[in-house]
């Protein structure tokens, strides 16, 4: 820790001089950076399963700076779990500089050394990003070189060992992709009505040493194991199809069953828009396509590729307790939305014109045919790549209406029915499947110009799990810079149990802080399809951030 | 010897920039975008012709961002007016709901220039934590003003700054 | 400034050297794959015949934090036994089952869990988040403080199982049914001079237990258990074993009684035909066993 701060000084010193000497070399430059900083007190309180924190007070955090000069940017972030909150993962515990860059950029040329984030397309085969939330943060530090030869194609080559808590796995990844749009490299598509855009990656990983015993065998681990993807993109007026797919080599992991069998994965979405009306169908599937830098790993950490859900995203808390996780080893799955804008003057409509939006998904298993001596150790499976298996893992048929009723009052209906496969989603053998029906009422009221009421009141209907349950919630804001919020989420149904959250916030610009006291329940906290169990917590929280 | 190799390659990034030409018509991060019809663009080109323009950081899930975004489309017609002013709509949605950005945006009617950032690169580059974040850009490409959240009523506010930069231009 | 293609000689120059450049990168990419033929998935490996079962060759004491409700455990268990299988004589398996102010979802513990189990469990399992199944080996160091995800547990215990130790631990247990009593004398032997404090720690185990136990997607109602932690006949933490410095070639004894119980404390029968002791010397300032012994089951 002491040696990695000693370098940054060393490193930001010696540019000191220069600054003295050259003036004309620093104008333009640019210093930036955020701070981002939670902590909380926390309560006792056994009846809902919080554990227990002897510290009693927990706090995680992150400062970042970000200096661009011309063509050049650096930055560096500092983490620090002191210790790790509940919800965090505790092998965070500690501090240090998590990630330190620098990059060159022109028109045709960029270089970055030190830490990156990077997607290949869709990212179905590779994605780096950072997601606090989830503790993940599975950045490659090395290098990345991006090539722009010509107009609508971009070269990208790059090498890198990936961040795992505060050490990096030996585990070497290296990737190219090509990503070409026909319409701005070919003169002669240029003015073309129908956009084409192509593109092709390739991502590798080395890793030696990894033990694993069947009986009397060990698994020939390869390796280097390697997945390609090939992806286009179609779009003709108000039509556009897009498709990436996506295959992987033998990769037996820990995640997957120690399985040989190859990967593959596919992407389909289409849309039609127009002013006033949007249509998306998205198909995937999904067959062993668990990828990571590491193959013992068992938590969501060290992710090479990205597997989206391909189900809507509810913001809404009582959905929220039933979210849908990518099942890397093998889903089917559709989605439908439709988005459509009333127009005004109309029946429905009414004065200002109402938004509807209709969405449907559904995620089924793929069709598995074991084979006889399938076991860790064998390729394990056979599966037609079109067929839909039998067992349904989720379904989520939504409606949303939402209406300006008049010049101060904007109200919001949603209606979600739910079918949840809970011992697969939330690997709780045994335990019934979920069928839950949510009506939600969102009303937005603005007192005068500065300040607004917002009420929202939810309800979920269902008999199994933890049956029903309510939820109420007031906001009241106080133009630009105050915020005040009370909720509850009630399970009646079952445990009897309130979760109440009180809450109050102040923004100045781009700062913000905001102080709380509530109970949160125990659960799977996902974004993306990517998901990290939450203990419960009761008590008093802070959360502090700023841009500058 | 890791430490030197680190040390150098800065250095050596660092000597590369800054021997190098000016970058960019604005002050903000270079980052490659596609819009919602899949053309690209570099941040770093953004402009609204020597007039101050709008960068608003949202994603689909984002209720208080599509609730920011809406109030501003009631009005977005009378800004242009009154301002010339632009808004650029930068969706952080990743590869789950990217797809529906232009479904919804066409849906609800928005006039904006819509970009997808899906692995987050322009937001990391302009430090935002938290969404709704907007960002007002003066006409020599700087940021002017941001904030963070969304309450109604604050779009005067934003108003109100776009004019003044638009006297002091 | 993109490239315009004025100077044909030029532009074609370039275009050919960027293909020959691209076809290099791509194909050394390319080649950076491993794919294989069925026959050589797995590796055979003969259990070691060779395998050092002197007295000083150091045990390997696998403590697997499981639980009936978990349903990856059994994948944990299975790799327990293997590594058994393959070190054999040398490694030791323990099965604590965690009690539901550990594990989320039970209501009240089940019969398999102990009041010494939940002692371990409060001590190493550090509930912020972590899910079963987890294994603490030798009780060393791991990279989540000394919880090892049952995929390490492998290449752990293999690096382990090359250590000699400074000890050796013989357990003599003498059983009486009659009275159901138990003495156990438990001689420690030393290789060498040592300067540290050391603690014994006994424990009672038992074998063949049918109890349900969740398995991926399902129950296993009649799931015969293994190892699974009874009781301490030491205190919990561990009796302290020296007062100063031990020369070398000492010989530390360490004798307990024990009267088994007509019914476990939180229920399941209690067998002693099926039960066998496992003591193990820890390092008292880091914890770490530094040599363990299995005993042959109590009653024959």
């Amino acid at each position: 820790m002491m040696s990695k701060l000693l370098m940054i000084f060393v490193c930001i010193s010696f540019f000191l001089p220069l600054k003295s000497q050259s003036k004309d070399f620093f104008e333009g430059g640019t210093l930036t950076g955020n701070l981002d900083i939670k902590a909380q007190y926390y309560l006792k309180d056994s009846v809902i399963g919080a554990p227990d924190v002897p510290e009693k007070v927990l706090s995680n955090g992150s400062a970042e700076i970000q200096y661009r000069l011309k063509n050049f940017t650096t930055g560096m972030r500092y983490e620090y779990y002191l210790n790790p909150m509940i919800g965090t993962q505790a092998e965070y515990k500690g501090d240090g500089i998590a990630n330190y860059y620098a990059t060159y950029a022109n028109e045709q040329f960029e270089i970055t050394l030190g830490n990156f984030y990077e997607q290949f397309g869709s990212g179905l085969i590779f994605r780096t990003y950072r997601d606090p939330a989830l503790g993940l943060d599975n950045s490659l530090r090395g290098a990345l070189i991006k090539y722009m030869p010509l107009d609508g194609l971009t070269l990208k080559a790059l090498m890198g060992k990936q961040r795992y808590y505060w050490e990096y796995k030996d585990n070497l990844v290296r990737g190219v992709d090509a990503d070409f749009s026909l319409n701005d490299g070919l003169c002669f598509l240029k003015n073309s009505k129908l956009q084409v855009a192509l593109g092709a990656s390739f991502i590798s990983k080395h890793q030696e040493q990894s033990l694993h015993i069947v009986g009397t065998n060990k698994i020939n681990f390869p390796e280097n194991v390697a997945a390609t993807a090939g992806r286009a993109s179609l779009r003709y007026d108000k039509f556009s199809l897009e498709g990436e797919y996506a295959y992987k080599i033998n990769d037996p992991s820990a995640l997957n069953g120690y399985l040989f069998r190859p990967g593959q994965a596919l992407l389909l979405t289409g849309t039609y828009s127009k002013k006033g009306l949007g249509i998306m169908l998205v198909g995937k599937r999904v067959d062993n396509m668990s990828f990571k830098s590491d193959n013992q790993q068992q938590s969501t950490m060290l992710n090479l590729n990205y597997l989206p859900s391909t189900t809507r995203q509810h913001a809404y808390a009582l959905p929220a307790i039933y979210p849908c996780e990518t099942q890397a080893n093998g889903e089917m799955a559709f989605q439908a939305d439709v988005t459509y804008t009333i127009p005004r003057g109309s029946a429905m409509g009414g004065k200002y014109g109402a938004e509807v939006r209709v969405n449907y998904s559904r995620v089924n298993s793929i069709e598995r045919n074991w084979r006889p001596d399938a076991q860790e150790g064998t390729y394990g499976y056979d599966s037609p790549f079109l067929k839909v298996g039998k067992e349904r893992y989720y379904q989520d048929f939504n409606v949303e209406l939402t209406k300006k009723l008049n010049r101060s009052t904007k109200a919001s209906m949603s209606y979600i029915n739910l079918w949840y496969n809970k011992s697969v989603l939330l690997v709780k053998p045994n335990e019934p499947n979920v069928k839950a029906n949510v009506l939600i009422g969102d009303l937005t009221y603005n007192i005068d110009n500065k300040k607004s009421v917002r009420m929202e009141a939810q309800h979920l209907w269902t008999k199994q799990d933890e049956g029903n349950w309510a939820y109420l919630s007031a906001e009241y804001t106080i133009a630009p810079n105050w915020f005040f919020s009370v909720s509850d989420m009630y399970n009646y149904g079952v445990s009897n149990e309130h979760y109440y959250s009180f809450v109050g916030a102040y923004t100045m610009g781009a700062s913000r802080i905001q102080l709380g006291y509530g109970r949160t329940r125990a659960g799977l906290d996902c974004s993306g399809g990517v998901c990290l169990y939450k203990p419960a917590t009761n008590g008093f929280n802070i959360a502090i951030s700023s841009t500058f | 010897m890791r430490k030197c190799f680190v040390l150098s390659g800065f250095l050596f990034v660092f000597c590369l920039g800054i021997l190098a030409q000016e970058a960019g018509r604005n002050n903000l991060p270079a980052i490659e975008l596609k819009d919602i019809d899949g053309k690209s663009m570099n941040t770093s080109n953004f402009s609204n012709q020597g007039k101050p323009f709008i960068i608003s950081f949202f994603a689909t899930w984002c209720k208080p961002c599509l609730r920011e975004l809406s109030t501003i489309h009631e009005v977005y017609e009378d800004w242009i007016d009154e301002t010339g002013v632009k808004l650029i709509a930068v969706s952080i949605d990743d590869t789950r709901s990217s797809a529906n950005v232009k479904t919804l945006v066409n849906g609800k009617g928005w006039e904006y220039e819509v970009f997808l950032d899906p692995n987050g690169a322009f937001k990391r580059a302009m430090n935002v934590n938290n969404i709704p974040h907007t960002f007002i850009i003066d006409g020599s490409g700087k940021i002017a003003w941001q904030h963070t959240s969304f309450s109604q009523g604050s779009e005067n506010e934003m108003l109100e700054v776009v004019k003044k930069l638009m006297n002091n231009d | 400034m993109k490239y315009k293609f004025n100077n044909s000689f030029l532009s074609s120059f370039l275009s050919l050297s960027y293909l020959v450049l691209g076809t290099i990168v791509i194909s050394g990419f390319l080649l950076s794959c491993d794919r294989l033929n069925e026959r050589d998935y797995l590796i055979s490996l003969s259990p070691s015949d060779s395998t050092d079962i002197s007295p000083f060759a150091k045990r390997v004491l696998i403590e697997d934090l499981t639980g009936t409700r978990c349903p990856n455990c059994p994948r944990a268990m299975r790799t327990a036994n293997d590594l058994q299988g393959l070190y054999p004589g040398r490694v030791i398996v323990l099965a604590n089952h965690g009690s539901y102010q550990y594990v989320r979802s039970l209501s009240s513990p089940d019969s398999l869990t102990s009041e010494v189990g939940d002692f371990f469990y409060k001590t190493y399992f550090q509930n912020v988040g972590n899910s079963l199944p987890q294994g603490l080996i030798n009780r060393r160091a791991g990279s989540n403080g000394k919880l090892f995800a049952d995929a390490e547990w492998a290449l752990a215990v293999s690096k382990e199982v090359d250590l000699m130790s400074d000890f050796s631990v013989k357990i003599e247990p003498t059983y009486k049914e009659s009275s159901k009593t138990l003495e156990a004398k438990i001689e420690i032997s030393t290789a060498k001079a040592l300067e540290g404090s050391y603690s014994l720690t006994v424990l009672i185990v038992q074998d063949g237990i049918i109890h349900p136990q969740a398995e991926g997607a399902e129950l296993v109602s009649d799931y015969v258990h293994k190892h699974v932690l009874r009781d301490a006949i030491s205190s919990a933490s561990g009796d302290v074993l020296n007062s100063g410095a031990i020369s070398k070639g000492e010989v530390l004894h360490k004798q307990y009684t024990y009267t088994f119980p007509k019914q476990w404390a939180r229920g399941g029968f209690v067998d002693a035909s099926s039960c066998s002791l496992i003591a193990f010397v820890s390092d008292l300032a880091s914890g770490e066993i530094l040599q363990s012994s299995l005993s042959l089951k109590l009653a024959d």
